[in-house]
């Protein structure tokens, strides 16, 4: 029963959560969009510092990550084609496994690491030094100057950081081929380019934009949800990177799901 | 202008009430009962009873344009400060400005040379922890002046200013012909540059 009990529990907050981070979404794409529109000026300067902040300052870890595994699944190709004999194997995999899967995952999860944290924890401290109130009685509404451009930003990041993934991904790809299986570079990428369909680019779009929008929404909940003391700053701060981990990990694998369905109707 | 009806402040009932913005005015009192009116009206506390109309809306009530031209007509400035802590001095002046599109290059100057009567120039590229607290405070009152309200209401105008500071703020309202509402534990400052007095108290509420 008591487990029973905990299970409900875990569930109902999961739900409620979602519930909040969806409310202020809404909110906030309202507010910065068409009730408390900014100057362009002030919107630019908030947008492009989270994309310094978030998307330049990650670039060195995703290509370090993005070569990485890019490689390990070239290394993979090449064993499982001596196995299977399937010449157009790692053109297949890197599709499979890289572009649809990691190439939104890894720099989601440091986005969650880097950026989310800090927005979190900045956050949490504005409403802890009474800055939040400083700017809602100055008219300046929190959502729309704190909120969104920082979903925007985030988005505009993870787009950008999953696009050099991918670029960094290939290059790494195909000089790996070349160099120790011998293969020709241009080929793969030919392959590469063969295996992706309109579908694929697609959800590759739709998962970058349901990433940044739950990771900026949950942190900025998290930070936003703080009363009054410094302690509760750590705490929003964990709060809220296990939380955007969880969400981006479940709404990833549901697509993923959701993609294999529809791929498997059409076989 | 704001009218209050039937307020209700920790037990003292304000029946009726007009806040004017177009006129200085002293508030005095008990302190918290007036922080607590400031509060509402600047839109931080909204659980209490009665009602405060703007244009013969309830505060509580207007939707997003209203509230923002409420919000342009009038400004608070209370002596917690409230500074964004990762901009600089500068930046913090600036921002209300910046958000309604009303910034000009040329006011730069002009605060960078109110900032050097005052002697903070180098302290202006500064961010708010790493200034003394009379600059800190000077700050938030320039950000007032500057926000581009009609009417500022503040809290404790003198208190942690140096003389020099005190000058300068007065002058700035005169120049700027900005309308004041003061809340003020000290009161030399408010009661020489107001029009008229509002008195609220636990035991009657009147205006002089």
């Amino acid at each position: 029963m008591a487990f029973f009990y905990s299970w409900v529990q875990k569930w109902a907050y999961f739900v409620v959560s979602l519930h909040e981070a969806l409310d202020l979404f809404v909110k906030s794409m309202v507010s910065g969009l068409i009730e408390e529109r900014q100057s362009f000026r002030s919107i630019v300067q908030v947008i492009s510092a989270q994309v310094y902040f978030t998307g330049v300052q990650a670039m060195p870890f995703v290509a370090f990550s993005a070569s990485l595994i890019s490689f390990a699944v070239m290394l993979q190709a090449n064993f499982q084609m001596s196995l299977w004999g399937s010449t157009d194997l790692p053109g297949f995999l890197y599709v499979t496994i890289v572009f649809r899967e990691l190439s939104i995952i890894v720099p989601s999860i440091f986005l969650v690491a880097r950026s989310g944290s800090a927005i979190a924890s900045e956050l949490a401290a504005m409403r802890v030094n009474r800055e939040i109130d400083a700017l809602k009685i100055m008219g300046i509404h929190p959502y729309s100057y704190i909120v969104f451009p920082r979903i925007v930003g985030g988005f505009i990041s993870l787009l950008g950081l999953a696009i050099y993934f991918n670029i960094i991904g290939i290059v790494v790809a195909g000089l790996s081929v070349n160099l120790l299986f011998d293969m020709d570079s241009i080929h793969l990428i030919s392959m590469i380019f063969d295996e992706i369909v309109m579908i694929d680019v697609l959800i590759f779009f739709v998962k970058i934009l349901l990433s940044a929008a739950i990771i900026f929404t949950v942190c900025a909940l998290k930070g936003l949800k703080v009363q009054k003391s410094n302690h509760e700053i750590p705490q929003a701060t964990m709060s809220a990177v296990i939380s955007s981990l969880l969400y981006v990990c479940v709404f990833h694998l549901m697509f993923t799901a959701i993609f294999y369905v529809y791929k498997l109707r059409l076989i | 202008m704001f009218w209050i009806e039937r307020l209700n402040l920790r037990g003292v009932v304000i029946e009726s009430f007009e806040i004017s913005t177009n006129k200085n005015m002293h508030w005095l009192g008990d302190y918290d009962l007036i922080y607590d009116l400031f509060q509402i009206l600047s839109g931080l506390q909204d659980n209490y009873e009665g009602s405060i109309l703007w244009n013969d809306k309830d505060i509580r009530q207007l939707n997003a344009v209203e509230n923002r031209s409420m919000r342009r007509e009038l400004g608070f400035v209370f002596d917690w400060g409230g500074l964004i802590s990762n901009q600089t001095l500068l930046q913090n002046i600036l921002l209300p400005l910046q958000y309604y599109n009303e910034f000009h290059e040329d006011m730069i100057h002009e605060i960078e040379g109110i900032y050097k009567r005052a002697g903070y120039e180098k302290e202006l590229y500064d961010r708010p922890f790493h200034v003394a607290h009379p600059v800190r405070k000077f700050t938030s009152l320039i950000r007032g002046i500057f926000s581009g309200v009609k009417c500022l209401m503040v809290e404790d105008i003198a208190m942690g200013l140096r003389p020099k500071d005190i000058e300068l703020i007065h002058d700035l309202l005169e120049t700027k012909n900005l309308n004041v509402h003061y809340y003020d534990s000290l009161g030399k400052f408010s009661l020489e540059n107001s029009d008229s007095m509002s008195i609220i108290s636990n035991q009657e509420e009147s205006v002089a």
